[in-house]
C-alpha cells in the first residue's frame, strides 16, 4: 500500500487493521529471525496486542518495538533488514519518519506511524521473503530478486539487504552466492570450490539462522571480506558442523571429482553427502565382498556390487565372484546331474586349473551323490576332458584329474572314481578311439547311448572304448552320457577307460598315464601290441574290478583293443584277444567302425569270456563290464541291477555283461551278442566264442547306435543269445523281439531267460519301474532257469505288475451315453478307458500336488475345487454348487453344500 | 450319475506318487469332475460324430476328441 501518502483516516485505519494482524506473525517471525531479544520482543508484542485494546496503545506499541528492532536490525545482518526492505518495498521510505512522529497522539499521526511501521513490521515481509528465498532453487534468480527488495528498502542498511537476498536465496546454498550480489562474486566463490571449507561454511551458515545470513549481508560491500568473518563467527557456531561436514564433504569432494564435478555448491554440498555416504558403504562392502568371494557366498557379493559400483573393487570382485559362482556352480551341478552339464562347460573354458577344482568338488559330491553326482561330475569331467581333448590341453589336466581320480577312485569310493574314471576315460578313450577310427562312431555311439537310454549309453561308451575309434570327442561324450544316464561309476569306469584309451592314442599320453593304469594300458595295447596295453589294462582292469571300477578295464580293453583282454587273461584265453578287446569295446563304445566289429566285439565278449575262462583278467574285466552293464542297468531301472550283479560275482559277471551288454545296446543288435557273451564265456574256452559273443555284443552296442543292426546279426552266432539277453533287458519292445528271435536261434548261450527277462524289464519299464525291478531280479534269477520263452516270462510279468485300475465298464458305458445323448457304439470303450486313465492320472497328480502345496496329506474339498476352476469349469459366472447341484447325487450333495435344517442345525457340520 | 462311480478313490489312490487320502467331500468332487469331463467328452464326440453325418458315436470319433479334451481338462 501506497498510503503513506495517503492520509485519510479510513486509509489508515484500514492499514492498521490490515497489518494489526501482521504484527503478530511478523513480531514472531521476526523474534526469531533475529536475536531472542527480538522473540522477547514479539511476545510482549503479541501480548501487549493482545492486551491492546486501544489503537493508540497499540500503535505506541508497535512504534517502539520497531524502533528497537530497527536499532537492532541495524545492528544485525540483515534479514530483518531484508525484511524491512521487503516491507519499505511497499511503502516508502517514511519508515525512520515514522518513528519521529511517536509523539504525535494525533489519530492520523498514529495511523500514520502505523502505516509507516509497517514495513518496520516487515517480519511479514521478512518472512514472506525469507520463505521465498529458501524456496526459490536458483540463487540467482532469488538474488536478483532479493536486490530489488534490498534496494528498496530504505530502512536499513542497504548493505544488508544487498545481502540478505543473497544470502537468503542461497539460503541452502552457499552463502557465497547470497552474500555476492554479483555473479562474478558468485562464480569467484564456485572457484573457490576447492575450498571446502568455504563451502562447508557457507553450508554451516546456510543452516543457521538467518541472522547469520543476515550478518553476511551487511558483508556484502565487503562480500568475501565480511563473509569470511562471518564465517569464522558461524565457523564458531558451525564448527561443529563443519567438523562432520568436512569429513563428509570431503569424501564427498572425492566422490565428486570421481563421479564428476558439480560446481554450484548446492549440488556440491548435496553430492558430496550423498557420496560420502556411498564412499563409506563402498568401503564397508569391500571387504565383505572379498571374504564372500572367498567364502563362496556370492550372494553377499551380488549385493555389494551395486554398492561398489563406483569403485574399481567391482572389477576385481567380478572375477572373484565368477568364480565363486562357477565353484557353486559346480556344487549344485554335481547334485544336479544335468544341470552340472552345462554349468561345468561353462566353467570349464574359464579356467581349467578351476576344472580340477570343479572336478575334486566333483569328486566329493560324486561319492556321496551317485547316481546324480557322478553324472555330474563325470559329465562335467568328461565335458572337460572332451573339450580338452579336443582342444588338446585340456586333456592333459583332464588326464592329471582322471589320474588322481582313478587312483583316488581306487581307494576311496568307488563311485566318484568312476566317475572320474569315467571321465579319464572318455579323455582316453577318444585318444584310444583312433586307432579303430571309431572315435567318430564311439563318440557318437555315447551320445545316442545317452539319448536311447541310459543303459545304452553305457554299453556304447563301453564299445566306443573298446573299439577305440578316435572318437576323443564323441567318446567322451558318450561316456558323460552313459555315465549320467546311470550311476556315474559305472559308465564313468568303463567310458574312462575306453576313452583314456583312445585319448592316448590321439596322443595324449599324459592323460592316459594319468588318468589310469589301465587307461594308458589302453591305448597302448590298442594299437601297438596290445600286450602292453592289456597288460596294463588288465592291472588297471583287476583294479578296477576289484576296486568296481569295470568301467576302467572295460574301458581299458576297449582301449586296448585287442592287447590288453589277451594279456590279462593272462593266456590268451579268449584267444581273440581281440575279441575281448571287443568285448570291451563293444561294452565301452560302440564303435562298429574298424574295430568295432571285431575288436569291440572281441572284447566285449572276451572281456566277458576271460572273466570267466581266465577268471583272473577276464572275468575281471567281464565281471566289470558286467557290472557296468548291470549298474548301468541299474541306473536305468533304478539302481537295483547294480547289487543284484556285484552280488553275483564273477559267475554273474557274465549274465550281468551280457545284461549289460543287452541293456547297453537298448535294443540294438548288438545286444543280444551281449548276452550272450557271458553266457558264452562261461562256455567258451576259446576266443571263437567269445569272438562272436564279442561280436555280438559289439553289435548290440552299436546297433543301440542303430547302424550295426547287420553286424550284430552275424556276428551274433553265438552270442546273439547274449545279446537277445542283455539287449533284451536293455531295450524296450523294439528290439527285444528281434534279438529274442536271433537269441534263440542262434545262441547256445545259457541266457536266453536271463536275457529275455532282461527284455521284458525294460518292456515293462516304462510300464513301471518296480515292474521292471521286478523283471530284473526275476531275470537274473531266471538266469539258471533256461529260457523260458522270453514271451512267457512277459506275459507272467505283465500281469503282476501292472496295475489296473479303471472304471468299470458298464459305469462309464452308461453314463457316456447319457451324456451323449446319441447312439453310441460298444467299441469306443477302449478308447474311452484310455482317456479316463490318462484324464484320472492327470488329475490325481494336480490334486497331489495341490495337496502337498497346501501341506497336506490329504486331498481335501479345496483342492478339487481349485482344479475345478483351474480348468475352467467354475467361474465367475458358473459357481461350484451349481455344478453340484447339476451332476451329482443327494448323497454328495448334502457332503459338499450345507443345509439348514430345524432346530438351527447345518448339515453338514461347518467348521468355519 | 444315477450310480455311484466306484471305486474312485481307488483309483485316485492308485494314480497318485506318493501315499495320500482322499476326503470323502474330495471324493465327491472328483466324481463331479469325472462327471463333467464325461460330458463333455461326449459331447464333443457326438459333434464330431454328427459332423461325419453319423448318428452313432463311434471309437474314432471319440480318439479324435480326446486329446483335445485331456488338454483342455488340465489344470
Amino acid at each position: 500500500m501506497d498510503p503513506t501518502e495517503d492520509l485519510s483516516a479510513r486509509l489508515l485505519l484500514k492499514n492498521i487493521l490490515s497489518t494489526e494482524p501482521l504484527r503478530t506473525p511478523i513480531t514472531r517471525s521476526a523474534s526469531k529471525a533475529q536475536s531472542p531479544s527480538g522473540k522477547r520482543r514479539s511476545s510482549r508484542l503479541s501480548k501487549k496486542d493482545a492486551g491492546a485494546q486501544t489503537p493508540q496503545e497499540i500503535m505506541r506499541r508497535s512504534m517502539k518495538h520497531k524502533l528497537r528492532e530497527s536499532i537492532t536490525r541495524k545492528s544485525l545482518p540483515a534479514t530483518t533488514s531484508r525484511m524491512t526492505t521487503s516491507g519499505l518495498l511497499r511503502k516508502t521510505t517514511p519508515g525512520l519518519t515514522s518513528m519521529l512522529f511517536d509523539d504525535d497522539d494525533t489519530p492520523r499521526h498514529l495511523l500514520r506511524r502505523i502505516l509507516q511501521t509497517e514495513p518496520v513490521r516487515s517480519p511479514v515481509v521478512h518472512n514472506k521473503a525469507e520463505s521465498e528465498e529458501p524456496g526459490s532453487s536458483s540463487a540467482n534468480s532469488s538474488i536478483s530478486s532479493k536486490c530489488s527488495s534490498i534496494e528498496l528498502s530504505g530502512l536499513d542498511l542497504p548493505d544488508l539487504t544487498l545481502g540478505n537476498p543473497g544470502t537468503v536465496a542461497k539460503g541452502l546454498s552457499r552463502k557465497r552466492p547470497r552474500r555476492s550480489l554479483n555473479v562474478t562474486a558468485f562464480e569467484k566463490r564456485l572457484k573457490h570450490a576447492s575450498d571446502f571449507q568455504e563451502e562447508h561454511e557457507e553450508s554451516a551458515e546456510n543452516y543457521s539462522s538467518l541472522s547469520l545470513s543476515s550478518s553476511t549481508s551487511l558483508s556484502l560491500k565487503t562480500p568475501f571480506v565480511d563473509v569470511r568473518s562471518e564465517k569464522r563467527g558461524l565457523q564458531r557456531r558451525a564448527s561443529n558442523r563443519r567438523k562432520i561436514t568436512e569429513e563428509e564433504f570431503g569424501a564427498a569432494v572425492n566422490k565428486q571429482w570421481m563421479g564428476g564435478d558439480h560446481v554450484k555448491g548446492v549440488e556440491l554440498n548435496h553430492s558430496t553427502y550423498s557420496d560420502g555416504f556411498t564412499l563409506g558403504l563402498s568401503e564397508l562392502c569391500e571387504p565383505n565382498i572379498t571374504t564372500d568371494i572367498i567364502n563362496c557366498n556370492t550372494a553377499l557379493y551380488t549385493q555389494s556390487d551395486p554398492m561398489a559400483s563406483t569403485l574399481s573393487i567391482m572389477a576385481t570382485q567380478d572375477k572373484d565372484t565368477v568364480m565363486a559362482t562357477q565353484l557353486q556352480r559346480q556344487m549344485s551341478e554335481q547334485e544336479q546331474s544335468k544341470l552340472g552339464k552345462d554349468e561345468t562347460e561353462f566353467v570349464f573354458p574359464t579356467e581349467v586349473g578351476v576344472m580340477e577344482e570343479l572336478q575334486n568338488e566333483q569328486c566329493v559330491p560324486e561319492g556321496q551323490l551317485k547316481e546324480e553326482v557322478g553324472t555330474a561330475g563325470s559329465q562335467s569331467d568328461e565335458e572337460e576332458a572332451e573339450s580338452q581333448s579336443v582342444k588338446g590341453d585340456g586333456e592333459d589336466t583332464g588326464a592329471d584329474d582322471s589320474q588322481s581320480e582313478k587312483e583316488g577312485a581306487d581307494d576311496s569310493q568307488s563311485e566318484e572314481d568312476k566317475i572320474r574314471s569315467q571321465s579319464e576315460e572318455e579323455e582316453a578313450e577318444p585318444q584310444s578311439e583312433k586307432e579303430g577310427a571309431d572315435d567318430s562312431q564311439s563318440g557318437e555311439d555315447k551320445v545316442r547311448s545317452q539319448s536311447e537310454e541310459e543303459e545304452e549309453a553305457e554299453t556304447q561308451s563301453e564299445k566306443g572304448d573298446e573299439e577305440e575309434g578316435p572318437d576323443d570327442f564323441k567318446s567322451g561324450e558318450d561316456v558323460e552320457a552313459g555315465s549320467q544316464s546311470e550311476e556315474a561309476e559305472t559308465q564313468s569306469e568303463k567310458g574312462d577307460e575306453e576313452e583314456g584309451q583312445d585319448d592316448f592314442k590321439s596322443g595324449e599320453d599324459v592323460e592316459a598315464g594319468s588318468q589310469s593304469e589301465e587307461e594308458e594300458a589302453e591305448p597302448q595295447s590298442e594299437k601297438e601290441g596290445a600286450d602292453d596295453s592289456q597288460s596294463g589294462e588288465d592291472e588297471v582292469r583287476s583294479q578296477s574290478e576289484e576296486e568296481k571300477e569295470e568301467a576302467e578295464t572295460i574301458s581299458e580293453k576297449g582301449d586296448g583293443e585287442e592287447g590288453p583282454d589277451d594279456s590279462q587273461s593272462g593266456g590268451d584265453v579268449e584267444a581273440g584277444s581281440q575279441s575281448e578287446e571287443l568285448g570291451d569295446d563293444g561294452e565301452d563304445y560302440q564303435h562298429d567302425q574298424e574295430d568295432p566289429d571285431t575288436n569291440s566285439q572281441s572284447e566285449d565278449k572276451d572281456m566277458a569270456e576271460s572273466r570267466d575262462e581266465d577268471e583272473d583278467e577276464e572275468g575281471k574285466q567281464a565281471s566289470e563290464q558286467l557290472e557296468h552293464i548291470s549298474r548301468r542297468a541299474h541306473h536305468s531301472q533304478g539302481g537295483l541291477v547294480v547289487p543284484f550283479v556285484t552280488e553275483r560275482g564273477r559267475s554273474r559277471v557274465h549274465s550281468a555283461g551280457g545284461v549289460h551288454i543287452s541293456l547297453e545296446a537298448g535294443g540294438s543288435d548288438g545286444s543280444p551278442p551281449r548276452s550272450g557273451t557271458p553266457d558264452v564265456q562261461e562256455s567258451l574256452t576259446s576266443g571263437t566264442e567269445a569272438v562272436d559273443c564279442v561280436a555280438d555284443g559289439e553289435n548290440s552296442f552299436h546297433l543301440e547306435m542303430t547302424h550295426d543292426i547287420e553286424e550284430g546279426s552275424h556276428l551274433s552266432d553265438a552270442p546273439p543269445e547274449e545279446e537277445a539277453a542283455a539287449s533284451a533287458a536293455v531295450d524296450p519292445v523294439e528290439q527285444e523281439e528281434e534279438w529274442e528271435d536271433e537269441e534263440t536261434e542262434e545262441f547256445p548261450c545259457k541266457t536266453p531267460a536271463f536275457v529275455k527277462e532282461k527284455r521284458n524289464f525294460f518292456f515293462r519299464e516304462h510300464e513301471t519301474s518296480p515292474s521292471v525291478l521286478k523283471n530284473i531280479q526275476t531275470s537274473r534269477t531266471g538266469e539258471a532257469v533256461p529260457a523260458a520263452k522270453p514271451k512267457k516270462v512277459q506275459k507272467k510279468t505283465r500281469g503282476p505288475t501292472k496295475k489296473q485300475a479303471c472304471l468299470p465298464k458298464s459305469y462309464l458305458m452308461s453314463v457316456f451315453r447319457h451324456f451323449a445323448k446319441t447312439k453310441v457304439s460298444p467299441d469306443v470303450y477302449p478308447v474311452l478307458q484310455e482317456t479316463m486313465d490318462q484324464f484320472f492320472d492327470r488329475m490325481a497328480e494336480d490334486l497331489e500336488t495341490y495337496a502337498h502345496h497346501a501341506k497336506r496329506k490329504t486331498i481335501d474339498y479345496e483342492d478339487v475345487l481349485l482344479l475345478l476352476k483351474r480348468i475352467g469349469y467354475v467361474n465367475d459366472k458358473v459357481p461350484v454348487e451349481v455344478l453340484i447341484e447339476k451332476y451329482l447325487r443327494m448323497d454328495q450333495r448334502r457332503l459338499l453344500i450345507p443345509i439348514a435344517t430345524s432346530g438351527n442345525v447345518v448339515v453338514p457340520r461347518q467348521r468355519r | 450319475m444315477l450310480n455311484k462311480a466306484p471305486k474312485l478313490k481307488s483309483i485316485i489312490k492308485t494314480k497318485t506318487k506318493s501315499n495320500i487320502n482322499v476326503k470323502p467331500t474330495a471324493e465327491a468332487m472328483i466324481e463331479l469332475l469325472t462327471l463333467l469331463f464325461l460330458s463333455n467328452l461326449a459331447e464333443e464326440a457326438k459333434t464330431n460324430a454328427f459332423e461325419e453325418k453319423s448318428a452313432r458315436i463311434r471309437a474314432h470319433n471319440v480318439k479324435a476328441v480326446s486329446k483335445k479334451m485331456l488338454k483342455k481338462a488340465r489344470g
